[in-house]
């Protein structure tokens, strides 16, 4: 069922993309509006397969790297959904649903088989697990807002570009809607360190262990430490600071090279 | 001979525009300069920021020769120069320009509006330095009163779009909204308070207007609900502002590299527009380079206007087909013109040959009484107008067959007519009566 539910979420989400394109470059508000019928229809089939993979683990699924990448994905798809609903920005439909879907991808490409836990992981490990995945999705749309940015601040700076001008948002909306998701990601993504430290340390009777798991999150911590610090007290904005946001959550999602797979 | 020569956005960048830019003061010299060439008996020079148009008229060929003189002497622009980056066009197709260019649509911004009022004025300019004759004068009244019509009668005025509103536009895309937005203006030149009005209807919480002098500035800036601030504190505002509008008559750039960097630190990196469309430029363009400072030109603002674009271009399509109508009816005007002196002389020579006539049997009909006499006059003048009368309206409408050359040719042999060399007396009374005793003609001359 899982084995169906999620190809067909990820188709879901390149045809949702591939209208969305359409939608952008013919200025087509038909092939919008099915792009987000179609998002919406492909969020609720990949809720679908989470559910599923919960009902078969009988646990709540987040205990490797394979249900991580589903339920990134299925996040960062549902925050998609969420800012779309909320502010007039239409390109992001080419950014956001992308990334869940190249989660999903992964997710298939690394397929775990589904294993029944009757105790399941502690508390505190799915306190952990949950809070990280859903930092790393907010991180991701600080990523996502950060790479319109990006397109935006090059076509204004190159001048010759008026259709994607016309689509793109405003720099400042990308800027603010990017510094809320960077600040909301970055205090969970620092829980979720934190209680992976504690919880490490709990295992392992050490704070530290040095792998992939434990370094990416480290490093990408400490490159939104930078940009949230610039930020806030030096008023460092803009390129710079978007290209390290950028940065930053492509070092989180080097975390899943050290998980369980 | 009208000939044409001019450079505009598409075939001049805005460099070489900018050493041809003229104020006012500097247009009216120009016009004097040209029309003090022998070639040149009227003319007319349009300079906008986007385009700088040289139309004369003179009484042969050499029109063109004479504004590459000029441009040449004036400011340095040799023939090569301007082979590349001007064209040149004469008679029907300097007439068709001129008629295109002020219904807007030879602009950038397929349609705007503000190129008829800048034909206006320039004619005007043209009008009160004198070298204006009666067929530019009728020529461009008739290109207005084309571009009125087309904006009326056809869709194209119902999608305005300005310089102004694409900078509102570029705005919208670096900010989003603007309310609360701060709004600098250097200068207070028409188009800035036009690019202000169209940003103080987005809301913005202030408008600073600096200029060099206070009184302008004082006066622009009530017009929006802002304050004026002398030219020497205007740069401190750099700092706090959102947007600046360049709109100065400056030779040279009054905001330079240097100082925007040095305000940008104390801005702590806040994103700042520049609008820059004073033609010269007022703002470097080197400026552009800064992260987070984006600056666009006269060339670089109308160069991201799409809107309606299919909406103005069908318009567009319908407005062509007026003015080429437009056209055809100055030609129909400027060859009944033609033929008007070849008229007044066959008149004269038929009114001659009655005097002659009735002189010869004047002593055959014995005294006459004066009143005899007079209807005797007046019954040879009479007889004469009516044999004129079927010819006359033949010639007056060979125009519009395109047979008033072969025809006057034809009546020239056949009475061997000279013509007289000056315009003929009808046209110079009707010039007075419609101009009052303020004769426009004041410099200028028409065709010996």
């Amino acid at each position: 069922m899982v084995q169906t539910l999620l190809p067909a979420a990820l188709a879901g989400y390149v045809l949702g993309v591939v209208l969305a394109a359409v939608g952008t470059v013919q200025r087509s508000r038909l092939a919008d509006r099915t792009a987000s019928l179609v998002f919406a229809l492909s969020w609720l089939v990949h809720s679908a397969a989470i559910l599923r993979i919960g009902i078969e683990a009988g646990r709540i699924p987040l205990t490797n790297g394979f249900e991580y990448l589903v339920v990134l994905g299925w996040a960062i798809s549902g925050l998609y959904l969420y800012i779309a609903s909320r502010h007039q920005v239409p390109v992001i439909g080419l950014v956001l649903p992308p990334l869940a879907a190249l989660a999903v991808a992964g997710a298939l490409a690394v397929s775990h088989p589904i294993v029944k836990d009757a105790d399941g992981p502690g508390g505190w490990f799915l306190f952990h697990t949950s809070i990280s995945t859903l930092g790393m999705a907010i991180l991701g749309v600080a990523f996502g807002m950060s790479v319109l940015y990006l397109a935006q601040d090059h076509a204004l700076k190159s001048r010759s570009t008026p259709g994607l001008l016309q689509r793109l948002p405003a720099l400042e909306e990308c800027d603010r809607i990017g510094l809320q998701a960077l600040i909301v990601g970055f205090v969970l993504f620092t829980l979720g360190i934190g209680t992976g430290i504690v919880i490490n340390a709990g295992r392992h009777s050490e704070l530290f262990s040095g792998g992939a798991k434990q370094i990416f999150p480290l490093l990408a911590w400490v490159v939104f430490l930078i940009v949230l610090v610039a930020r806030t007290w030096l008023g460092y904005r803009g390129r710079k600071s978007a290209l390290l946001t950028i940065a930053g959550f492509l070092l989180g999602l080097a975390t899943v090279a050290g998980m369980t797979l | 001979m009208l000939t044409l020569v001019g450079l505009n956005h598409r075939s001049a960048p805005l460099d070489l525009r900018e050493r041809l830019a003229m104020s006012g003061q500097d247009t009216r010299l120009s016009l004097e300069r040209l029309c003090s060439d022998p070639a040149v008996s009227e003319a007319f020079i349009l300079s906008t920021c986007n385009r700088v148009e040289f139309l004369v008229r003179g009484p042969t060929a050499d029109g063109g020769a004479a504004i590459d003189r000029y441009l040449e002497s004036e400011y340095g622009l040799d023939r090569a120069l301007l082979d590349r980056h001007a064209y040149r066009m004469v008679e029907r197709d300097a007439i068709r320009h001129l008629f295109r260019v002020t219904a807007g649509l030879d602009s950038m911004i397929l349609g705007e509006p503000q190129i008829q009022g800048q034909v206006k004025d320039a004619f005007a300019m043209s009008r009160e330095a004198g070298t204006t004759g009666v067929v530019l004068d009728r020529l461009l009244q008739h290109a207005l009163s084309a571009a009125k019509r087309a904006r009326s009668e056809t869709g194209i005025s119902r999608h305005p779009v300005s310089v102004a509103s694409a900078a509102v536009k570029l705005a919208n895309k670096i900010f989003g909204k603007l309310d609360g937005r701060r709004v600098l203006m250097l200068g207070a030149g028409k188009m800035g308070e036009l690019v202000a009005r169209h940003l103080h209807r987005q809301g913005i919480a202030e408008l600073i207007v600096c200029g060099r002098r206070f009184n302008n500035a004082d006066r622009a800036a009530r017009r929006f609900g802002g304050r004026a601030v002398h030219w020497d504190d205007g740069l401190d505002h750099l700092r706090t502002v959102d947007i600046v509008i360049g709109c100065t008559g400056a030779p040279r750039p009054v905001l330079t590299r240097d100082q925007v960097a040095q305000a940008l630190r104390a801005r702590r990196s806040r994103a700042l527009f520049l609008i820059d469309i004073a033609v010269p430029r007022d703002i470097d363009p080197a400026v552009h380079t800064l992260e987070n400072v984006y600056l666009y030109d006269i060339d670089a603002l109308e160069g991201v206007v799409d809107d309606n674009l299919e909406e103005r271009r069908s318009a567009a399509r319908l407005a062509q087909r007026l003015i080429d109508g437009e056209v055809d009816s100055f030609e129909r005007w400027r060859q009944s013109r033609d033929v008007a002196p070849l008229i007044a002389a066959l008149r004269d020579e038929f009114f001659a040959t009655g005097e002659r006539e009735l002189e010869r049997f004047r002593s055959r009909l014995g005294p006459l009484t004066e009143a005899q006499e007079r209807a005797l006059r007046e019954l040879t003048r009479a007889m004469t107008r009516k044999f004129l009368d079927r010819p006359t309206r033949y010639l007056r409408d060979a125009g519009d067959r395109g047979e008033s050359e072969r025809i006057a040719s034809l009546l020239l042999k056949m009475f061997d007519l000279k013509l007289s060399d000056k315009e003929t007396p009808r046209e110079d009374d009707r010039k007075r009566r419609k101009n009052g005793p303020q004769r426009l003609l004041k410099g200028g001359r028409d065709d010996p």
